[in-house]
């Protein structure tokens, strides 16, 4: 079944709340499980853009940022 | 003039010369803080104690064996562990930890002569612009106490304006060493990512946390820096800037900005040149996304760090701090790595954007003048995101970035309030960046007055 944030009226509370409780070992109120899937969703999207916006993101590797630091510092 | 009103290197010349005792300015330190701390808020512990006895025994060494810093005394952000002393990390008691072991930074100060008197207030879990801490109460601005002093070092900025400490250690991760030395117009480096050793300090975030130092001036921070690195940085700092090419961005650093910030950095555009450095707008890459995508590191890494804490009902967190730590869980491991690989990508557009055409840029430190505490005091998470992101706007994409940065005073605001700018460096550019920084802060015009709440007269 598809979650709209945004309409939280329909959803299972009890489902989306047991899931809740697997991912972080406590069951959130609903306020609290509302604003919680507000913040997934815009997390998600700010590098779901980011990621249509630089294609070739996976190619490069977690220690690159690290290594550049260096090389520059070198330079 | 008073013993407190000196710099840091004047205090270190003046001990060795004689004319005061290392006792003797370790007395006005406490004196100092014992009388004008009740109006600032800025100490949590003091350790009268262990300073004299530094002290005494600093006084009876021969010449010979003197260090960089010897005699002065400094504190630290709460943070810093020091052996057999409780670290308070600014929050509930059910936190505070004696320390097993001492900071390797504060252990290269204290071997070089430095004597740590106090450790000074900060946001809970350094998790906080505003200077605000609902375990110990709000630190005080010296400039203006209904002002905010800035965080999360925010001890840090106030004890060094008052002139209770001639400098002091703290931590960046998205402003909170930049931030209080512009709120209380005092000098302070964040170094470039990892350049400093981290081992006993509290973290925030491993990946953009950065200690460093805040002092009165940049020579200060470059004595400092000296001891902290094992570099040198203070012999080549009077060397000239002429014709150094400073970056004016061509967006986002000068949008918006407050009219007095907007005119103390012209002026300081016009220091540069009278300096006879070049002045030249750079093209600055996107900025906007970059304060988001630093939030999914730092909030993830201290909600992993915080794990157990996190629980409803255990009451171990101040709510603001809590409600900031759960956004971190809101991030899938995908798009945690996924921001680690967009930092190299937000580099590799700077260094070869605008840091091919200027040696610096040049930035305020923030858009706004110094807030009140009123206004700057939110207690929901959607208003407490919003007093954020306008006060730490400007600092926190260079934090994501990694690039050192140098926050000087360039003025006061028509509140008497510090307006601070940002001198911001390719990685390993401290050197330039204190260079910069000391012929700027030798221009008259940018020298501040005293802060009201001081030791000075």
């Amino acid at each position: 079944m598809q979650v709209d944030p945004e309409n939280m009226d329909s959803a299972p509370i009890a489902s989306l709340a047991d899931l809740a409780q697997a991912a972080f070992g406590y069951k959130p109120d609903q306020t609290m499980l509302v604003w919680f899937l507000r913040e997934m969703t815009r997390t998600r999207s700010i590098l779901d853009e980011a990621r249509l916006a630089h294609p070739h993101l996976s190619d490069i590797s977690v220690t690159e940022f690290a290594r550049m630091l260096v090389n520059e510092a070198m330079a | 003039m008073n013993a407190l009103d000196m710099t840091m290197c004047e205090a270190v010349d003046a001990i060795n010369a004689g004319r005061i005792s290392s006792t003797e300015l370790v007395q006005e330190s406490l004196s100092a803080i014992a009388r004008l701390d009740p109006n600032l808020n800025a100490v949590i512990s003091v350790h009268e104690q262990h300073a004299m006895a530094e002290a005494a025994r600093l006084d009876a060494l021969p010449s010979d064996r003197r260090g960089r810093l010897h005699g002065v005394p400094l504190a630290h952000k709460d943070m810093f562990d020091r052996i057999g002393f409780v670290s308070t990390f600014g929050a509930k008691p059910i936190h505070h930890r004696t320390a097993t072991t001492t900071a390797e930074l504060l252990r290269r100060l204290e071997a070089d002569g430095a004597i740590g008197v106090a450790n000074l207030n900060m946001a809970e879990f350094a998790m906080g612009p505003t200077g605000h801490n609902d375990n110990f109460g709000r630190c005080m601005n010296p400039y203006g106490p209904d002002r905010i002093s800035g965080g999360s070092s925010s001890g840090s900025g106030a004890a060094v304006a008052a002139r209770l400490v001639f400098g002091a250690l703290g931590s960046d991760t998205g402003g909170s060493i930049r931030l209080p030395a512009a709120a209380c117009g005092v000098a302070g480096l964040k170094p470039t990512q990892g350049a400093l050793d981290m081992s006993g300090v509290m973290p925030l975030s491993h990946s953009l946390d950065c200690p460093g130092p805040l002092a009165r001036t940049s020579r200060d921070l470059a004595r400092m820096m000296d001891v902290l690195s094992n570099d040198d940085y203070e012999n080549d700092i009077a060397t000239s800037i002429r014709g150094l090419i400073i970056g004016i961005p061509d967006n986002y650093y000068l949008d918006d900005l407050d009219p007095d910030v907007a005119a103390a950095y012209d002026v300081a555009v016009q220091t540069f040149r009278s300096l006879r450095c070049q002045i030249k707008t750079v093209a600055v890459p996107s900025q906007d996304m970059l304060p988001h995508y630093a939030d999914v590191l730092w909030k993830s890494e201290a909600a992993a760090f915080h794990r157990p804490r996190l629980t409803p009902g255990a009451r171990q967190l101040g709510e603001q701090v809590r409600s900031r730590l759960t956004q971190g869980l809101a991030a899938s491991a995908v798009d945690y790595i996924d921001a680690l690989k967009l930092r190299a990508v937000a580099l590799e557009q700077m260094i070869s954007g605008p840091f091919r055409q200027c040696d610096i840029m040049l930035v305020p430190a923030m858009p706004c003048v110094v807030p009140t505490a009123a206004d700057a005091s939110g207690n929901s998470g959607e208003q407490m995101r919003l007093i954020l992101e306008a006060v730490s706007r400007f600092t926190r994409p260079f934090s994501f970035l990694g690039l050192p940065c140098l926050a000087t005073p360039a003025g006061q605001d028509r509140n008497g309030m510090p307006i601070g700018i940002q001198l911001v460096g390719r990685p390993g550019a401290e050197a330039l960046l204190l260079r910069v920084g000391h012929q700027f802060e030798r221009t008259e015009r940018h020298c501040l007055p005293a802060p009201p709440n001081s030791r000075a007269p």
